[in-house]
């Protein structure tokens, strides 16, 4: 277990909806980091005015020294801060930098992604397409840089080879369905590099139980 | 000793978007080596080392490769943290970014509103700045800096909030000024503090010496 001087037994309660969505990614950094956590999905929306700020997800850290309970909200952040406590952000400033900048390249994907689902028309599925293509390309350049060991850092999974697990989930769980061929197409481009990634995300063995029932309902390979 | 003590930058990004703001204050209050590029837009863009913008290009002194570096929010964060900008207390710095994620957040949807490609967000948006609004003391209190007289101190907070302030609220006075009314109530005591100590570091005199004319209260 993660040794940490502040918290070492800290306890997570995750709130969000009973989906993939957005939060595939906390999900497998709580789940290699060998948290004590669970999730649970409040009543919606009756419960969400009880939420910090209306919205979800919300992660809440119980330590076990009796401070008070630290209350995060915003994705994205509640990632960079449990990947950079429990070892799985990059320790050299760049290299951090440069995962953050393929995580939120991830996210304007699939922000687009669900404006196209939404109804967005032409100028945005081109804009889609383009920003799809870019992330495989950046993505598949990095593991390359890194000697294609099938992992961002080194010989280890870090924060974006589960970010980038989690990445596909949401968008394949979730397609537009103007584009009727979405999913095929993004699976017939994910390079022999990018498919290492997720070979070895899903046979982690912190990891592998939980993705099993991901992987039958939204398989990221042929 | 950190290797970008002997760092210089360039930050590429089209003025009107605001989204270079943030790191431009940072830029300036670290005293970095750093100059500002605004490329002809869309024409530059196949010369650019990811095909967007904002980027950051940080050129090492010791002849290493540069480092170049996209979306404006890991440009915000890595600036902060290299420069020593975030709260030692990573749990502070994580409430620092909920709230520019907040802030964020908000952005594009009014941005779409007034392009007209998504006009259905008026609730979601109010609902949102009424949030904002109410977590702004708060924030303020349990996450702010201790400026010192002279204005170190100064943290990433304090930045974006002069920059949302500084830019985007003054491009909402033009463009949105329903909700540009909306977030000038946000400028309570707490805020404006911020805001005027931000003004009045003695390494951004330069820089923002004009902002008075935005910011009445610092006339």
């Amino acid at each position: 277990m993660a040794n940490n001087a502040e918290s070492a037994e800290s306890t997570y309660t995750l709130r969000y909806f009973n989906v993939v969505g957005i939060i595939e990614t906390i999900r497998l950094l709580l789940l290699a980091s060998k948290a004590n956590w669970s999730e649970v999905h409040p009543e919606w929306p009756q419960e969400k005015y009880d939420q910090p700020f209306g919205r979800m997800p919300v992660l809440i850290e119980k330590s076990a020294d009796g401070n008070p309970d630290f209350v995060l909200t915003e994705s994205r952040t509640i990632e960079r801060y449990l990947a950079r406590k429990y070892g799985f952000m990059p320790t050299d400033l760049k290299e951090a930098a440069r995962q953050e900048q393929l995580r939120d390249l991830q996210a304007d994907v699939g922000i687009l992604s669900n404006e196209v689902r939404l109804g967005a028309g032409d100028e945005a599925k081109e804009r889609l397409q383009f920003l799809i293509d870019r992330l495989i390309e950046f993505h598949t350049e990095v593991l390359k840089e890194n000697g294609d060991t099938g992992y961002f850092l080194g010989n280890k999974l870090s924060y974006i080879d589960m970010a980038l697990y989690g990445f596909f989930s949401l968008i394949f769980s979730h397609p537009p369905l103007s584009i009727p061929t979405y999913v095929q197409d993004i699976k017939k481009s994910i390079t022999p590099e990018i498919k290492k990634v997720i070979d070895n995300v899903e046979s982690h063995p912190l990891l592998r139980d939980h993705l099993i029932g991901i992987t039958q309902l939204y398989p990221l390979l042929e | 000793m950190s290797a970008t003590a002997k760092s210089s930058y360039i930050l590429r990004h089209l003025k009107n978007t605001g989204l270079g703001e943030t790191a431009i204050l940072m830029l300036n209050a670290s005293k970095s080596s750093w100059t500002e590029e605004n490329p002809k837009w869309p024409q530059e863009k196949p010369n650019q080392p990811f095909g967007r913008l904002p980027v950051l290009i940080e050129k090492s002194s010791d002849g290493s490769p540069d480092f170049a570096l996209t979306e404006s929010g890991a440009i915000d964060r890595y600036l902060a943290r290299s420069l020593g900008f975030f709260p030692s207390d990573p749990k502070k710095t994580a409430h620092q970014e909920q709230l520019h994620d907040r802030i964020a957040d908000i952005i594009p949807l009014i941005v779409q509103e007034i392009q007209g490609v998504n006009t259905n967000s008026k609730e979601k948006i109010n609902e949102l700045i009424a949030k904002l609004k109410e977590a702004l003391p708060e924030s303020l209190k349990t996450n702010g800096s201790s400026i010192t007289p002279g204005g170190s101190g100064l943290t990433y907070m304090d930045f974006f909030i002069y920059a949302f302030f500084r830019h985007f609220v003054t491009f909402c006075e033009l463009k949105a000024p329903e909700y540009a009314a909306q977030f000038k109530t946000m400028l309570t005591p707490e805020v404006t503090r911020v805001i005027s100590n931000v003004y009045a570091y003695s390494n951004l005199q330069s820089h923002v010496a004009d902002d008075k004319n935005v910011f009445s209260f610092l006339a």
